[in-house]
């Protein structure tokens, strides 16, 4: 590579050695420190480069092996200079260029953040626009890395680290979340259990609170099965009561069903090789569509890419090409027999109920059931029976208490138990 | 009698016979590159053939695209298709 670099900055010929003393050619210039690079044989002689310097020393070796010595080509440096000196408008075109680029590269064109998940990007964005990390930000007016993080560290609470580097016209800005913590349980909120879910209470053992309902009795999802709103007067007595944080483990068989359409056949995408690229140019953050006819494929898949132009030493240049390809596939409907496409739906729908069930349930019975909708169509529905821990402290409404819903992991953990 | 004293002191005191005799050192890497070192110039040139003038007389590589990557004064790096390495002493 620096080979090459510091033959084109110094300059070379190609040249064509044509005559029956070519080789004998070759052998004196390496004789004579002449240095030989790219050897290729041609019709009746040999193509090889030297260096500039060297090419006058050829003169008498030529004469010597009675060969002709042509110039194929210059190349260099100097040469191409040469070859474009007298082409004015060419050169300021291209010093305006690299002017042109060595100044907007002093500015920011692009914020980038990354990290964010669960904090609120605005309020990130709106901290370093405070700050003049924003589009068209001159770099040397942004304030220092310690003092971006402080800021965004103040302003939002969720962030546990952050740094801005610089790359080019690109702020990209790096940010590290807080891992929370499970909150722990108020034991001193008032609160009731209700059920998670419909079903027929199997097993209850209550810690806290008063019993609504009993074992063996059927209840609605909602319904408050033990109540922290505790009578403590004697009959005949004025009413008072005692606002208590519930603690109860609430077994119950419970019933999930699920149901869906699902098809007969499979969908295989095979790519025909021709394809359509829709490309657009960002620049300086701006987004210029080119001319792109609409796609006349019926079927296709679409994939997006964006490449940035980056100079050495200058980085990011704020001109990016967008690219979206259109590859033209050819859909193959492959037949399934009707118990596949009944398995397929019947994982598809156990993954579904799995996402309404608490932690520990366990799996009494399930029962899978179709109707054939069309040729093409079968409608499947699953049923499946746990046992199950329903319980789910739900803050009580008093004048002082008016918390959120609170799971009590405790009782989850005794329903796996069991 | 010059080479055989050579070989013999080559011989008798492990030197590689390269350096004592004066003949070439080829490293052939498959049937695609061939080094060779301490020649004497190239007397041919083709894609098809090359020969090269040694101490111990021409060797002819035979082959296809035949070309000279690297030619030093002292080595040579060919690169191709061979299909024979011969010796004409």
């Amino acid at each position: 590579m620096f080979k090459k670099f510091f033959k084109f900055l110094y300059g070379y010929v190609i040249i064509k050695v044509y005559g029956k003393g070519a080789e004998r050619f070759l052998n004196i210039c390496l004789r004579r420190g002449i240095s030989v690079w790219n050897t290729v044989p041609i019709e009746n002689g040999i193509e090889m480069c030297v260096a500039k310097s060297d090419f006058f020393l050829l003169r008498r070796i030529a004469g010597k092996c009675r060969v002709r010595v042509r110039i194929a080509e210059k190349r260099g440096l100097f040469h191409l200079i040469g070859l474009y000196r007298h082409r004015y408008a060419l050169i300021i075109g291209a010093a305006v260029c690299i002017a042109l680029l060595a100044a907007l590269s002093q500015f920011i064109w692009v914020v980038e953040i990354n990290g964010v998940e669960n904090s609120d990007i605005n309020s990130i964005t709106a901290t370093l626009d405070r700050l003049g990390i924003k589009s068209g930000a001159l770099k040397r007016n942004i304030p220092e890395g310690m003092e971006i993080k402080r800021e965004i560290l103040n302003d939002t609470d969720q962030i546990a680290w952050a740094w801005v580097y610089i790359e080019g016209a690109k702020a990209r800005v790096e940010i590290y979340e807080k891992i929370i913590p499970p909150s722990v349980i108020d034991k001193s909120t008032p609160c009731d259990i209700v059920a998670a879910c419909d079903g027929v209470i199997k097993k209850m053992v209550v810690k806290n609170g008063e019993e609504i309902f009993k074992t063996g009795d059927a209840v609605n999802s909602g319904d408050v099965i033990v109540s922290g709103k505790v009578s403590a007067y004697k009959e005949g007595e004025e009413e008072k009561y005692i606002y208590v944080h519930s603690m109860a483990d609430v077994e119950a068989y419970t019933s999930h069903t699920r149901s869906g359409d699902y098809k007969l056949y499979y969908e295989s995408r095979t790519p025909t090789g021709k394809h359509r690229t829709h490309y657009s140019i960002e620049i300086l953050g701006k987004l210029f569509s080119l001319p792109f006819k609409d796609i006349a494929y019926e079927e296709y898949d679409v994939k997006e890419s964006r490449y940035e132009l980056s100079i050495p030493f200058f980085g990011y240049t704020g001109i990016a090409l967008g690219a979206v390809r259109y590859d033209e596939v050819n859909v193959n409907k492959e037949r399934l027999s009707i118990e596949t496409a009944v398995e397929f739906a019947k994982n598809d729908l156990e993954e579904k109920i799995s996402k309404e069930l608490t932690q520990g349930s366990v799996l009494t019975d399930e029962n899978v059931e179709y109707v054939k909708k069309n040729n093409e169509t079968i409608t499947v529905t699953l049923k499946m029976d746990f046992i199950q821990n329903i319980a789910v402290q739900q803050p009580l409404d008093t004048e002082e208490n008016k918390g959120e819903e609170i799971f009590d992991k405790q009782t989850d953990r005794g329903a796996a138990g069991g | 009698m010059k080479k055989r004293i050579s070989e013999a002191a080559a011989d008798a005191w492990g030197v590689p016979k390269d350096v004592i005799m004066n003949i070439p050192r080829f490293t052939i890497s498959g049937d695609r590159e061939i080094y060779i070192e301490n020649h004497k110039g190239l007397l041919g040139y083709t894609d098809k053939e090359i020969r090269v003038l040694t101490g111990m007389g021409t060797v002819k590589i035979c082959g296809k695209n035949l070309s000279i990557d690297r030619i030093r004064l002292e080595d040579i790096l060919i690169s191709g298709k061979f299909d024979a390495v011969e010796y004409e002493i």
